[in-house]
């Protein structure tokens, strides 16, 4: 680790990456329009639109389409999702693997546990795997060391034991509910 | 295979979500990643969370990783055989009340939790009914494990009056993991004419699986004698010799 030095792939913290990469100039930018299921229009550089796999095959499809659909995505975890793409862009075009995973833990820590969960599916329908990766990593981060109800109560799933059994579960997991953190 | 967009916008079913995501709407290989990523606890408190999820969570798959991590350097093939003969016995005490070890009447209870006042029951039935692991899981041989509740054989390295020159022997011997210390509890076998040894405390670095498949009052008769070179690291065994324990011939007597 401490022949960063020598390695001219990795880019020291005085010497960050400028927030506009060269790209964006270099290239026309073609802006793309996307609907969410709750009908909110969205425009977005074509290269943020080509970071969702799903869109991109859409395109490949259909491309004179001006307008996609996404049926299954509402605005919120949309936007939230666009934003995320966006950035992860400044990354591809100047990589920096350590501002890169500092960007990704910030943009997890400030969201809700709902946006979270909401963001997973998006993620998903949409096929942007670094943001899946994100996601579900900060969901089981989430999770880790909470009592069954926290999460229960985090993916909001109804306990569907009877009280025997939720009893015996409770007595044979007992070390793992143990030292738990306040809810 | 590719499929187009309005293809995949008729496939998913996530589109009614209006009423709040559960995460047992999410696509089973999504779910699948996010339990990957739990530890064991974790993967324990998940499986209380409900049944749909208790059936996941309970999976070889997911504990294998687990079992290889923690327990892999340790467990070898005769601790195996030993869980195994454990299940056997279990098994065997299904019909008869009175005989069944305590921590496998819980372990029973966990797994089978509407069924193990049933012995009898056919698992497979009963797995299918409640979506429970079989007994013999990895999980439950992992909790068994992690609980201490299962005296597992493998080999103890030698601390002896901290001599150097017997630090590299070791002793056949049973273990108890304690979580709490995250050290072990040691049963050493009688030999001879010495008696059952005890020793706790015992941290990881002392224990390894034993290096071949032998009872410990067997020899073990090596293949590969003729391929010895010099600069070879051997093993010598001092087994097959129940007047002493092994390992201990050369410590003069009066180190006792």
């Amino acid at each position: 680790m401490s022949s960063s030095t020598d390695s001219p792939t990795l880019t020291t913290e005085t010497t960050q990456l400028s927030p506009q990469p060269d790209t964006e100039t270099a290239k026309p930018t073609k802006k793309i329009t996307l609907k969410s299921s709750d009908n909110q229009i969205f425009e977005v550089e074509e290269s943020v639109a080509m970071e969702f796999a799903t869109v991109k095959s859409f395109f490949e499809d259909s491309p004179s389409t001006d307008t996609v659909p996404l049926p299954n995505v509402t605005a919120k975890p949309l936007s939230q999702v666009i934003e995320f793409c966006k950035e992860q862009i400044k990354f591809k075009a100047n990589p920096d693997e350590a501002q890169k995973k500092k960007y990704n833990a910030e943009f997890v820590t400030e969201k809700s546990d709902k946006d979270l969960v909401d963001m997973i599916p998006v993620a998903n329908y949409l096929e942007i795997k670094d943001l899946l990766d994100v996601l579900n990593q900060a969901v089981a981060d989430r999770i880790e060391n909470k009592s069954v109800e926290y999460v229960r109560s985090f993916f909001g799933i109804d306990n569907d034991f009877t009280a025997e059994e939720e009893a015996a579960l409770r007595r044979e997991h007992a070390w793992a509910y143990e030292g738990v953190d306040e809810d | 295979m590719r499929l187009s967009a309005s293809a995949r916008a008729e496939k998913s079913s996530l589109d009614d979500e209006a009423g709040g995501m559960s995460v047992l709407d999410l696509p089973e290989l999504v779910l699948e990643c996010i339990l990957e990523r739990l530890p064991p606890a974790e993967l324990c408190s998940m499986a209380g969370v409900c049944t749909s999820l208790r059936e996941r969570c309970v999976s070889d798959h997911l504990w294998e990783k687990h079992m290889k991590q923690k327990w892999g350097r340790v467990i070898g093939p005769a601790a195996y055989r030993e869980w195994q003969r454990h299940l056997a016995s279990r098994k065997d005490l299904g019909s008869c009340k009175q005989g069944k070890p305590k921590w496998f009447m819980r372990l029973l209870s966990m797994f089978w939790p509407s069924s193990w006042s049933t012995p009898k029951a056919d698992p497979i039935n009963n797995s299918k009914q409640r979506s429970s692991p079989p007994v013999n899981s990895i999980m439950s041989w992992y909790l068994a494990l992690e609980t201490g509740k299962f005296w597992f054989p493998a080999q103890v390295f030698n601390r002896e009056n901290g001599d150097v020159g017997f630090m590299l022997s070791c002793y056949d011997a049973s273990l108890s993991y304690d979580q709490g210390t995250d050290a072990f509890q040691v049963r050493y076998p009688s030999h001879g004419r010495r008696a059952i040894a005890t020793e706790s405390g015992v941290p990881w670095e002392r224990l390894r699986a034993p290096p071949f498949d032998t009872s410990p009052h067997d020899l073990h008769i090596s293949d590969c004698l003729n391929d010895v070179r010099p600069g070879d690291h051997i093993e010598i065994q001092w087994r097959k010799n129940k007047e002493f324990p092994y390992g201990l011939f050369s410590i003069p007597e009066t180190c006792y």
